[in-house]
């Protein structure tokens, strides 16, 4: 690789100076210069070489041993991990692709199980602790305490404790509304979310065992809850699935939204469940509308459960999809992933302010930099 | 279409037993190869397939006008230099449309509205096609390399190989023109696959990928940008090492599994990375780090720009520009800007202590192991610092972490883990094994057979699933 930099008559070295250096100092590899000279191996000449120095002792294949040693290799694979590829299988939304692919998959763990491929892998799992979980049981969640959560006075010393839980749409939500929360020296937040996660499909992800778990080791005053953006997906019922959007799947979905906010709310713990900001897909917005209905509805039955919006907060002047809005000071800031339905940080900070608003007006809670001397 | 998962395991079987079916036949080969690219780059969005082909189409027309234009002798004619700017204005006009549109219209539209006059510029939102700063530089090295007289316009469709192959397509090597082409003109000899190397490669690149970046991004890194005041300043420092570790690891082993993958079908891309913490000095780094990005801003812009033949201020002028703009490649933001910024300086600074200490006549720095081991640590930890800007959401976002180193003191906080910790010191670690035990590893690995190597990879396959988390996030380079 010639440098045609270099044929125009400058010094090797390139700095027009001679090289006065004594030797044994400054070794040139430590030079710009070097860096710039077109001897030193780079790229895919360094590659090539350095290849052909190492070719002596790596042996060659041929395309048809490198094959076979590719489909002995995935198949082997296969064999071991087929319990493991049958989850990630079952975990995708039920339908048609879900179904197919469950039915390529099905000789692969078959056989597993008939050569006992599969013990290893169960094997493995049980060395690594997994599925070994310490769970807690539904009773504890009452506490041991005899004092309502709700009221008493936030102070400094004794913050208000919030638990905020939810998918993917949570890990930036969550994450501002712990930061905007810590701020005010009055709250000691923790977020807990999942992504790929929802209400709708227990199989894959037991959020309700979760909060129960979370809630018993978190002892938390308040949750916050932002759930839905998976959920859109058709779930399994009594053996049944239904399609998403029908009654019967909005009748099922506001049973599990319910299970999830009693468990929240157990012993008067304030619970702000928060719904999903409007989205670009056409589609999937009036999906998530009808899940913020099933929100705000089942809120509505239960004391102590806020449903706190935040469609309009995240929408154009004119109702529609925004990527930008306006920030306090009448500044563009962007809002929204490429995707179209997560939260850039000003879109997270944008909906965590509105929860945290609601948050303190219900607490009564005055922020500690304003809060009168005592 | 992401490297670890299933969807690619199965498309790659098909693309390998096309490609050597068709070797024998390099025009069916060659159309078959950009048709499996089209696949594997259509799979995110089939739209962008268009962008792909309409500029290789753009590209190789101005690369021929350049051409033509020398009489066909190329070495810097002036009659070809009017192509040549067109053909870089419209590479540069493409990447700032969708890349950097909307950043310099808010920039433009927030000092506009500082005079009180308003945000005139609107805001396109275009979606950025995944890896296009690492499409447009291929561009840009073939179009300047035949103005150059270093590479004559290859045929249309083996131009098209090179601009659509899909094992760099997406997040590099930066393969170049005059590397890449000449391979598709050398017979690749079914019987001498260099399929040792490229399994150890790959299964190194999905260790590093699935079993050490994700893991510390899930447990630390993430947490620290995204809420640093709840963290202490022992778990900023390790989170810190953490993204040090992460982004190595996440980059690295794209780059590891792409050159793997392009063996394994024929092809030899250029090295990317070697043992980037390892370095001694700033420079030393960046020799060692995205080697094709930094030999790329080396001959198309620094050397350009005058490099160092213009006396000491050009040439630290010079460094701080190259990797000013090599920063603003990575991202649309101010974050990157000043990332490279703090390398440019950085640079410049410390070829200004090599000159200042080569006229005193005073050695070379690093003559005893405790002090090379000093450079080993100073080197480690500026790129360190500097990566938390480049990680950071916005410019506050970075002090905000920075300043948990000092202001977090008085607890250690839980998010410091045994794991934690035990990958952070393994992914420096592993940058100071001689090379020679990988070649040693290759070597071993080709001496077992199919058979054997055929074990090997359902054993590795199996466990980095097991032991991996569930799902695989992005490679981070896509976004670039």
């Amino acid at each position: 690789m010639d440098d045609t930099s270099w044929r125009e008559g400058e010094d090797p070295a390139g700095d027009g100076r001679e090289r006065r250096e004594p030797a044994g100092r400054y070794r040139t590899a430590e030079e710009w210069e070097e860096w710039l000279r077109p001897e030193r191996p780079q790229g895919a000449e360094a590659g090539r070489r350095s290849s052909r120095s190492r070719a002596a002792r790596r042996r060659r294949s041929s395309a048809g041993a490198t094959l076979l040693a590719m489909l002995l290799g995935f198949f082997l694979a296969g064999l071991l991990d087929a319990p493991n590829l049958r989850k990630d299988v079952e975990a995708l939304p039920y339908g048609a692709s879900r179904t197919l692919r469950l039915a390529l998959l099905s000789p692969m763990t078959g056989l597993s199980r008939l050569v006992r491929a599969d013990a290893v892998s169960a094997g493995l799992a049980a060395a690594l602790g997994r599925g070994e979980e310490r769970h807690h049981a539904r009773a504890e969640v009452g506490g041991r305490g005899k004092k309502p959560l709700w009221p008493r006075a936030i102070t400094a010393r004794k913050p208000l404790r919030l638990y905020i839980a939810g998918d993917s749409m949570d890990q930036v939500f969550g994450s501002s509304l712990v930061n905007l929360a810590t701020a005010t020296g009055l709250v000691k937040a923790r977020n807990d979310y999942r992504v790929s996660s929802g209400l709708s499909r227990p199989d894959y992800f037991d959020w309700p065992q979760r909060l129960v778990d979370k809630i018993v080791d978190f002892r938390p005053d308040a949750a916050v809850a932002l759930f839905g953006a998976n959920d859109a997906q058709n779930v399994l019922y009594e053996g049944r699935v239904l399609k998403v959007g029908t009654r019967a799947w909005q009748e099922v979905y506001a049973r599990r939204v319910g299970e999830a906010m009693d468990i929240l709310a157990e012993n008067g713990r304030r619970v702000y469940w928060v719904g999903q900001p409007i989205m670009k897909d056409a589609g999937y917005r009036r999906r998530i509308a009808m899940m913020n209905h099933i929100y705000a509805a089942e809120a509505g039955r239960r004391p102590g459960v806020t449903f706190v919006s935040t469609w309009r907060a995240l929408a154009g002047e004119d109702g529609s999809y925004a990527e930008y809005l306006e920030d306090e000071d009448g500044r563009q800031v962007l809002m929204r992933a490429p995707d179209g339905i997560h939260l850039t940080r000003a879109g997270g900070d944008r909906m965590a302010a509105i929860v945290l608003d609601v948050i303190r007006r219900d607490w009564g809670m005055v922020p500690a930099a304003s809060a009168p001397a005592p | 279409m992401l490297f670890p998962t299933i969807t690619f395991a199965v498309f790659f079987l098909v693309v390998y037993v096309a490609n050597w079916a068709l070797m024998p036949r390099p025009r069916l080969w060659k159309q078959a190869i950009i048709v499996a690219s089209c696949v594997f780059y259509g799979w995110w969005d089939w739209r962008l397939i268009f962008l792909l082909l309409g500029a290789t189409l753009v590209n190789q027309a101005l690369g021929v006008r350049v051409y033509r234009a020398a009489g066909g002798r190329g070495g810097r004619r002036p009659a070809a230099r009017p192509w040549l700017m067109l053909a870089v204005a419209v590479n540069l006009a493409t990447l700032g449309v969708f890349k950097y549109f909307d950043f310099f219209a808010l920039s433009l539209n927030g000092v506009l509205a500082a005079f009180g006059l308003g945000a005139p510029l609107p805001l396109l939102r275009i979606a950025l096609p995944v890896g296009i700063s690492f499409l447009v530089f291929r561009m840009l090295t073939y179009v300047i390399d035949i103005y150059r007289g270093q590479l004559m316009p290859a045929p249309a469709l083996d131009f098209a190989v090179y601009t659509v192959f899909f094992p760099y397509l997406l997040a590099g090597p930066i393969a170049r023109a005059r590397e890449f082409l000449p391979q598709l003109r050398e017979p690749r000899d079914p019987r001498a696959v260099d399929s040792s190397r490229a399994f150890v490669l790959i299964l190194g690149g999905l260790v590093k990928k699935l079993l050490i970046a994700d893991y510390l991004s899930t447990h630390i890194v993430g947490g620290l940008f995204a809420s640093p005041q709840t963290y202490s300043s022992w778990e900023t420092f390790w989170g810190i090492l953490a993204y040090s570790v992460q982004i190595y690891c996440d980059f690295s082993a794209y780059s590891d599994i792409a050159i793997g993958i392009a063996l394994l079908l024929g092809f030899e891309l250029p090295e990317n990375f070697a043992a980037p913490y390892a370095a001694r000095t700033i420079q030393d780094f960046w020799r060692r780090w995205h080697i094709t990005l930094s030999s790329w801003l080396r001959d198309y812009l620094y050397i350009p720009l005058g490099g160092n033949r213009k006396g000491r201020g050009r040439t630290y002028a010079n460094l701080v520009l190259t990797f000013l703009l090599g920063g603003l490649w990575h991202g649309a933001g101010w974050t990157f800007v000043f990332w490279g910024l703090l390398h440019g300086v950085g640079l410049a600074v410390e070829r200004a202590r090599m000159d200042a200490r080569r006229s005193r006549g005073l050695p070379e720095p690093g003559a005893t192991a405790g002090g090379r081991a000093l450079q080993h640590l100073g080197v480690f930890a500026f790129v360190s610092l500097a990566w938390v800007f480049f990680r950071a959401e916005s410019l506050g976002n970075a002090v905000a972490v920075l300043w948990r180193l000092v202001a977090g003191l008085g607890s250690f906080g839980t998010a410091v883990t045994l794991p934690v910790m035990a990958l952070c010191v393994l992914g420096v670690a592993v940058q100071y094994v001689p090379r020679r035990g990988v070649e040693a590893l290759e070597a071993g690995f080709s001496r077992i057979g199919w058979a054997g190597q055929g074990v090997a990879l359902a054993l590795a396959l199996f466990l980095i699933d097991m032991l991996g988390p569930a799902g695989s996030a992005e490679f981070l380079y896509f976004k670039f």
